[in-house]
């Protein structure tokens, strides 16, 4: 029984040594104010849609009508 | 939720190093620390090509699978940043790393390299943002401003794109178009994985 | 220049074995061999030359396989735009030398436990005389031990290093558990040249001792009397010991030493795939010398009645020697007599 419980506590810590599945939003324990906070007010899809207009400065198609 | 990602024309990089200057200039990254750097591919031969290349902000960063202290971490839109508190300089990121964006300020003897630094997108870092604190270890936070990366921003000939993958990689897609040749994708498959990112123009320039 | 080609030619001889189990990584990802990027190098201009032509699709095969150009950076392998060396070292070393390396110690640590639990210490067949030979002198104690004090701090700051990020941070946190890195980290980098030093005298200092000899033969087929738990004739040290002393002190020791070092002062490797596989090399070899080291602990301490005494002053009882190193034990009556 004990020998079993041994096992499963290895078998447990082997499995958690393995590399964790990377995701978007992965913060990992930190602390990390989102980017929208400091200067939008929280507001999430003004900070959006500021970035996004910005991106087309970058397209040269767009810039010159 | 925007993605965010670097993307380098290769057919349009001029090799003028302004997306290094300007970076260390934005950051005021001290000497010996490269966050970005271009490179020249048969330089003087017919068909040369330059890259800008930095960090490439993976999808599974391999500098994250592989840190001791586990000290990176992504946010939301996809950068990879790191808390150079936690950081104890032993450089395996910097052997991990296929793009050799990990930067280290000293050279390592006895294994003293220092806090490793890298391009944070322009993000930042763990610190409160915008605060001196984070400007002086992690640089500028120019997306919590609402801008996106120097770089990018003041490349002369739009050759390094940055920001929502989406929109920059439309932005790649219809350039590709009208020249009709260069779909390439530099460095895509490799930073953002085996069939997550495939070069978004490829099909349609070849015709 | 020479030396550190001869560094490198070592570094790929230390591992040979290692090599086949970094292929069957790379073949699972298509990473290419070093060399390769110089190989390619060589070739560019034809592949540019298609390039023009409007099909780079062969170059950034190139690239993606270690292809460098200049650039104005200084510094080592600034040219090199992706290094696919660095993905099979992540594999490997996340992969088969996390996971075998923690599942060989975890089983190892319990089998010992087990074992002790059920074979119990090895005791002296007789009461203590109180007559006490010197079994090692004040010096040979001191290197002994500085260098297995050394040893144990030195696999404390590794272990930690490849497994803390699993089994410690969940429970110290990532700001703790990175402040006792940060300390460990240089007193691993620094406390392995007092290791190499003590290490390489104490190899030098008992390896006469450690020659293998005739008397051996009985305890290779006795398994040492380990499981029978009876008394096998040996010289100072027995066949065990000599196995110890030859392939976990010496060879592994030795391999532990040079790939530390080497990884002590990385502006000599340069190229990341050297660092890379000093890496491994180092990493391996010191999971094997810790797997052996538990063995070696154990008997020392509590496996064997009187073992530790021989260390802690020098001096075991007469009993103890005829019981364990009989033929030593001999040899020390007669000198004795004179």
């Amino acid at each position: 029984m004990r020998t079993l419980a041994l096992m499963l506590i290895a078998a447990g810590l082997i499995a958690g040594c393995d590399e964790k599945p990377q995701t978007v939003g992965d913060y990992r324990g930190k602390t990390d104010a989102k980017p929208y906070e400091a200067n939008f007010g929280g507001d999430k899809a003004k900070w959006e849609s500021t970035l996004r207009a910005r991106n087309q400065n970058q397209n040269e198609y767009k810039r010159v009508p | 939720m925007a993605r965010m990602k670097f993307l380098c024309d290769a057919e349009r990089c001029i090799e003028c190093n302004g997306c290094v200057t300007a970076c260390k200039n934005e950051h005021e990254v001290p000497w010996g620390i490269q966050r970005r750097r271009v490179v020249t591919l048969g330089d003087g031969l017919p068909g040369e090509k330059s890259v800008s290349v930095a960090c490439m902000h993976c999808s599974d960063a391999p500098c994250m699978a592989v840190c001791p202290t586990d000290c990176f971490y992504r946010t939301d839109e996809g950068v990879v940043l790191h808390d150079k508190d936690q950081c104890i300089g032993c450089g395996y990121c910097f052997y991990a790393c296929p793009f050799g964006a990990p930067q280290f300020p000293q050279a390592g003897n006895f294994g003293i390299r220092g806090k490793m630094d890298k391009c944070t997108f322009c993000a930042g870092g763990p610190e409160q943002d915008g605060s001196a604190e984070e400007n002086q270890k992690y640089g500028r936070n120019r997306l919590a401003e609402g801008k996106l990366p120097l770089c990018a921003e003041m490349c002369s000939t739009k050759a390094l794109l940055a920001g929502d993958a989406d929109v920059i990689s439309e932005i790649f897609r219809e350039r590709a178009l009208h020249r009709g040749k260069g779909g390439e994708l530099w460095g895509w498959q490799q930073a953002y994985g085996k069939d997550g990112a495939p070069a978004p123009a490829k099909q349609e320039a070849k015709k | 220049m020479k030396l550190h080609a001869c560094l490198r030619t070592y570094l790929i001889g230390a591992c040979a074995g290692l090599i086949f189990a970094t292929l069957s990584a790379q073949a699972a990802d298509p990473a290419p061999a070093a060399s390769a990027a110089t190989q390619a190098a060589t070739q560019a201009p034809v592949k540019l030359a298609q390039a023009g032509n409007h099909n780079a699709a062969p170059m950034w095969r190139d690239v993606r396989h270690g292809d460098t150009g200049i650039t104005t950076i200084k510094g080592a392998e600034t040219g090199v735009l992706i290094q696919s060396e660095g993905n099979a070292w992540r594999k490997f070393r996340n992969g088969p030398v996390t996971l075998v390396g923690g599942l060989l110690l975890v089983v190892i640590s319990v089998a010992i436990l087990l074992f002790h639990a059920w074979k119990g210490q090895i005791r002296m067949s007789a009461q203590p005389t109180g007559r006490k030979l010197v079994r090692f002198t004040l010096v040979e104690r001191w290197l002994h031990n500085i260098v297995g004090g050394c040893f144990v701090l030195l696999a404390i700051g590794g272990l930690m290093e490849i497994f803390g990020k699993h089994v410690l941070v969940p429970f110290l946190g990532h700001t703790l558990f990175s402040l006792v890195l940060q300390v460990l980290k240089p007193v691993h980098n620094f406390l392995g040249l007092v290791f190499i030093v003590a290490l390489l005298a104490m190899i030098v200092m008992w390896a006469k001792d450690n020659v293998w000899n005739a008397i051996d033969a009985q305890w290779i087929r006795r398994a040492g009397g380990l499981l029978d738990r009876s008394h096998v004739p040996s010289g100072r040290f027995n066949f065990g010991e000599k196995t110890w002393f030859w392939f976990g002190v010496t060879i592994l020791g030795l391999t532990v030493s040079g790939s530390g070092l080497l990884l002590d002062f990385p502006t000599f490797l340069e190229l990341r795939s050297s660092l890379q596989l000093a890496n491994l090399v180092h990493g391996i070899s010191a999971l094997v010398m810790i797997l052996l080291a538990l063995g070696h602990i154990y008997m020392g301490t509590i496996g064997v009645e009187g073992a530790l005494d021989s260390m802690r002053n020098g001096e075991v009882d007469e009993i103890w020697a005829k019981d364990h190193h009989e033929a030593w034990y001999q040899q020390a009556i007669k000198d004795r007599r004179g």
